[in-house]
């Protein structure tokens, strides 16, 4: 049996959305899962499509948040953007991968947005 | 000085006891705030596993909840969230509005429930069955629990949006509507995070002229 996801993971998230959406971000969708992982947001934002992955951390313990994205992690990332890109016959869109952390304390919390966080590179 | 809890866990015994084995209780926070959104949780114990000292949300301290939602979290079968914004509040109105936070709350719980107790009147828009039970977060444990992980969830939220929200004083009143936040309302004006069918938002907003 797995322990049940943070609560608090699931009100960062929220968080994350009004936060974008305060910065003009439209969303489009909300976990999206392909056989190469999940993309927490899509978001259109002016003429770009965001994939954006959220990070939310109970406190700065294990490091910055922004480091949990890992190599790995944005290989997934980029694959599973391209097959949404395919998916939704979105291919020639202009697009880029954000990250959102989010701090969560019980004393404060703080959300930063990082846009072109990284970039596909190869092919 | 702190009243005699009233709470137990003889509700859940009883179901587990006639073969329900996914046994949720659930439960809302920030009904009655005027700003963020409503949210609602889902709590599953395992039979025979219960949460020692859990009680209703609104009569422990932040640290006592704090150090609950972490014994709930490790201890729980499953935990569910829903939350509803409150722009959506202004258009369905709070009562539907909360059970549409509980509905997501239900359907958020990796493992679906067989059985449900619902804090309040209202039948929760799942095809579980279900008790309702009013002042359930005060007599019955997992509603409880549930009423601890939505506040705790709630008040992450909206300590979160301090910083995009400046000057309203969020991360310490969570939205409800405290003389400062009134104050603030009328002089900075509500935002999109407000709910603007609230009494206590329009008159304080229309006070300023």
């Amino acid at each position: 049996m797995t322990e049940p996801r943070h609560a608090v993971g699931k009100a960062g998230e929220e968080a994350a959305v009004q936060f974008l959406r305060q910065h003009g971000y439209h969303i489009l969708e909300r976990n999206y899962r392909c056989r190469f992982g999940e993309i927490d947001l899509i978001a259109r934002d002016g003429r770009m499509l965001a994939f954006v992955e959220v990070k939310t951390r109970r406190s700065q313990s294990y490091g910055p948040a922004a480091a949990a994205v890992t190599l790995q992690k944005q290989r997934h990332l980029i694959k599973a953007s391209q097959a949404y890109l395919i998916q939704r016959k979105k291919a020639g869109e202009l697009c880029r991968f954000d990250v959102v952390t989010v701090e969560m304390d019980t004393q404060q919390s703080h959300i930063e947005l990082i846009k072109d966080a990284f970039q596909c590179t190869d092919d | 000085m702190r009243h005699v809890s009233l709470l137990g866990w003889h509700v859940e015994e009883n179901l587990w006891k006639h073969g329900h084995t996914h046994v949720a209780g659930i439960d809302e926070a920030g009904r009655g705030a005027l700003a963020g959104p409503v949210v609602a949780a889902a709590v599953m114990c395992r039979p025979g596993v219960t949460i020692a000292n859990v009680d209703d949300s609104k009569r422990l301290t932040v640290a006592e909840r704090d150090e609950l939602y972490h014994t709930i979290r490790q201890v729980a079968m499953g935990i569910g969230v829903g939350f509803v914004d409150a722009s959506v509040i202004d258009r369905i109105n709070i009562r539907q509005a909360t059970l549409l936070a509980m509905q997501a709350a239900v359907q958020d719980l990796a493992c679906q429930p067989d059985f449900l107790l619902v804090d309040g009147r209202d039948r929760v828009p799942v095809n579980q069955p279900q008790r309702l039970i009013v002042r359930g977060d005060q007599t019955v444990g997992s509603i409880a629990a549930a009423s601890i992980v939505a506040k705790v969830s709630r008040d992450c939220y909206m300590k979160a949006l301090e910083g995009q929200f400046p000057g309203y004083g969020l991360a310490q009143h969570k939205g409800y509507g405290t003389v400062t936040h009134l104050r603030a309302i009328q002089q900075l004006g509500p935002t999109v995070i407000h709910r603007v069918t609230f009494r206590g938002v329009v008159q304080t907003a229309s006070q300023d002229d």
